[in-house]
């Protein structure tokens, strides 16, 4: 091969083809109408999630009769944690902070992935405290009818549901976290990285 | 512009710089329809305040970027197989070397030299990067000289 100068690569560049590697623009349109599709049914059925859970608490906490008014404000806890538990940790979460905005400058949009990822990790972190902190006040206001019924029982009962909730909290809880954090830190120290490369000299 | 002309206009230019990115045909060829899709849903808000291949560019480059989420870090290109100097009639394998001497640099000089091949005036891949003109000038000089030193040196083997 012969001696090339810069020109020549760019010569060689300009005149490369993209194969038959490129779909036409049909193909690129049909698929544009398939993620819109998609985007509107995954919309579609959040919202109908939603209704029928906020209308599932509803029928719970009014159909049965409860003695105390603590189980039902129990029971509803439990739910509405599971619910945003299920929200935060999935969909919402990607929803509420996701960068979407392609048309920023490289820089831009590199910070926006960063901070996007900090905001990750802060929910991540207090969200899954907050988490827990409602399933627990919402189970422990939930045995309380039921419990109070009999000491024995009730001290059985509140034992091994605290200690469940303790293992949950010191060990699962800073596991996952641990794992997340790890995760998150490494693609946040990849972003500064190509941020850092794109600034220097 | 209708979108099809846009894309037939655009497409093989995204195609090279996601090439150059990622090493890889069938993944280029992805990132580019991931291009498209995006520019025609972003089209609306495009405001002229820069030609629209900039704006294109300007998506496609941060497409890339976003690869990041797939594996933790582009890797490099390994060194270069042999390319055999049969005659100077193979284009292809020469241009597989310089996709290869690309993705040999940093990331973002790759994004960066892929829009100077491409002939945009600095100003415009300044636009496109974030990087200041004086910044930019210096960084062109540099990957310029270690691109063109490497395709020699690979292609002397």
């Amino acid at each position: 091969m012969s001696m090339q100068n810069f020109d020549g690569l760019k010569n060689m560049w300009q005149q490369a083809g993209s194969g038959n590697d490129l779909p036409d623009a049909k193909e690129v349109l049909a698929k544009v109408e398939a993620v819109r599709k998609k985007m509107i049914r995954k919309n579609i059925f959040l919202i109908t999630t939603l209704a029928l859970t906020f209308a599932f608490i509803a029928w719970v906490g009014f159909h049965y009769d409860f003695e105390l008014i603590s189980t039902r404000i129990g029971i509803i806890i439990t739910l509405v944690a599971i619910v945003s538990g299920i929200l935060f940790s999935t969909k919402l979460a990607k929803v509420l902070l996701k960068p979407n905005d392609p048309t920023l400058s490289n820089s831009d949009y590199l910070q926006q992935m960063i901070s996007f990822r900090n905001s990750m990790r802060f929910m991540q972190t207090k969200g899954m405290a907050l988490y827990f902190l409602l399933l627990s006040t919402g189970i422990i206001l939930y045995m309380y009818e039921f419990a109070s019924r009999d000491l024995a029982f009730g001290i059985i009962a509140y034992s091994l549901t605290l200690g469940w909730i303790a293992f949950n909290w010191f060990y699962l809880r800073k596991r996952t976290i641990r794992k997340q954090e790890k995760e998150i830190n490494e693609q946040i120290a990849a972003l500064e990285g190509l941020n850092s490369n794109l600034k220097k000299d | 512009m209708e979108f099809e002309e846009l894309y037939t206009a655009y497409s093989p230019k995204v195609f090279r710089l996601c090439l150059g990115y990622v090493n890889d045909r069938d993944w280029a060829k992805d990132l580019t329809q991931e291009t498209f899709i995006q520019v025609w849903q972003h089209l609306p808000k495009f405001r002229n305040e820069s030609s629209l291949g900039t704006w294109i560019f300007r998506i496609a480059s941060n497409i890339c970027l976003r690869q990041i989420d797939r594996s933790s870090r582009m890797p490099k290109a390994e060194v270069p197989f042999q390319v055999e100097d049969k005659n100077d009639d193979h284009k292809d394998e020469q241009m597989e070397l310089l996709y290869k001497c690309i993705g040999m640099l940093e990331e973002t000089d790759r994004l960066i030299i892929s829009l100077v091949l491409e002939d945009l005036p600095q100003k415009e891949i300044a636009g496109i990067t974030g990087i200041s003109e004086g910044n930019l000038r210096v960084k062109i000089h540099r990957i310029k000289q270690t691109l063109t030193q490497k395709f020699n040196e690979h292609a002397k083997l």
